[in-house]
């Protein structure tokens, strides 16, 4: 599945007031939905010959092609955002209990190696 | 706050808001999709110039028009589900202040600290004054700490209000006898505005809310200073 993070720079669409390229898994889908649209009716078309029933198969796989993308992409995005939340919330309480008793990693304490159990 | 022709939802101002807002991509995209799907379907039946006249059933598209509708619900249903609980959930709220519903001002109560109460009225609109927001700004803001869990319970003094910040997602029903709770943790510094979203007389749309969102130590200034 392509990362949301892409290097490709992002225009702003708006529609309705929203700007719809910061709504993730929003491109993608389009883009993908789009154009196995263009490519399922085209091909369909290109064997067949038949305009009314390669469009119909143009739009269903547009459709499917879109929705299962869109499904798959927000429930990746959804348990990586949550993981990075986990992360988010480690990190600050590591620089909160950093140098104290509670810290975990031990950082900056004096150890008896030798010693230690 | 809401600015000219902004038909969308605010920018999220806690964690809750930001789920309400993604769960309201998700349900669009659907939304849309149907949408496109109904109206292929219409420009399809409008040019199609094949007529059946003795068809009275069909059983396979009957089965996949119920069938695929029900998937469609089971995937907007379940992160709604999610989403409902989500937000009754309440994790050790540090403080609870309590909002009570007048005509036409909000009242607010600060429980948790001595002698921390006042009233909050609409600022009147003056004309030439650029940097204020009209019907929006209140001589009293209330003040919250950010990054803490806060408790509001939500009352009326004499008719039904409501108490709304839509960029927190909150709507309560401020009801006269009754106390509704709600919870919520702001994310971010800066001022949340509302408004009464329960008609209650003549100046209904004239009893707004605003919240000012501020550090831990600017609040506790705060309090010590209307203590006082």
């Amino acid at each position: 599945m392509s990362k949301e993070t892409d290097d490709v720079e992002k225009k702003s669409v708006i529609i309705f007031g929203r700007d719809v390229s910061t709504i993730p898994c929003f491109r993608n889908s389009f883009l993908y939905g789009i154009e196995s649209g263009f490519v399922g009716g085209l091909t369909y078309f290109l064997f067949t010959s038949n305009t009314r029933v390669a469009t119909h198969v143009g739009f269903t796989s547009f459709v499917i092609v879109t929705m299962s993308y869109w499904f798959h992409c927000r429930w990746q995005w959804s348990k990586e955002k949550f993981t990075h939340g986990q992360l988010q919330a480690v990190m600050k309480k590591h620089a909160m209990y950093e140098g104290t008793d509670y810290d975990l990693t031990h950082k900056g304490e004096v150890r008896d190696v030798k010693n230690e159990p | 706050m809401t600015t000219w022709s902004c038909m969308n939802l605010q920018d999220s101002a806690s964690p809750i808001m930001e789920q309400l807002i993604f769960f309201h991509d998700h349900t669009m995209m659907i939304i849309t999709m149907i949408l496109a799907m109904v109206l292929y379907f219409m420009a399809s039946t409008i040019i199609n110039e094949l007529v059946d006249r003795y068809m009275l059933e069909g059983q396979t598209m009957e089965l996949m028009w119920t069938i695929v509708p029900a998937v469609i619900l089971l995937f907007i249903t379940t992160p709604s589900l999610r989403l409902l609980y989500l937000m009754d959930e309440i994790h050790n709220p540090i403080m609870t202040i309590k909002t009570i519903g007048h005509q036409w001002y909000w009242s607010y109560e600060y429980s948790d600290f001595v002698n921390v109460e006042f009233d909050s009225y609409m600022t009147p609109y003056e004309g030439d004054n650029k940097s204020m927001f009209r019907l929006l700004e209140t001589d009293n803001h209330v003040t919250l700490p950010m990054h803490s869990f806060i408790r509001i319970i939500v009352t009326a003094a004499d008719v039904l209000h409501s108490w709304t910040i839509p960029s927190l997602g909150i709507k309560a029903d401020a009801t006269p006898g009754r106390l509704n709770q709600s919870s919520f943790m702001i994310n971010r510094p800066g001022l949340l505005y509302g408004q009464c979203s329960e008609i209650c007389g003549a100046n209904h749309s004239f009893m707004p809310i605003v919240i000012e969102s501020v550090s831990t130590e600017n609040f506790i200034e705060w309090i010590k200073k209307l203590s006082e």
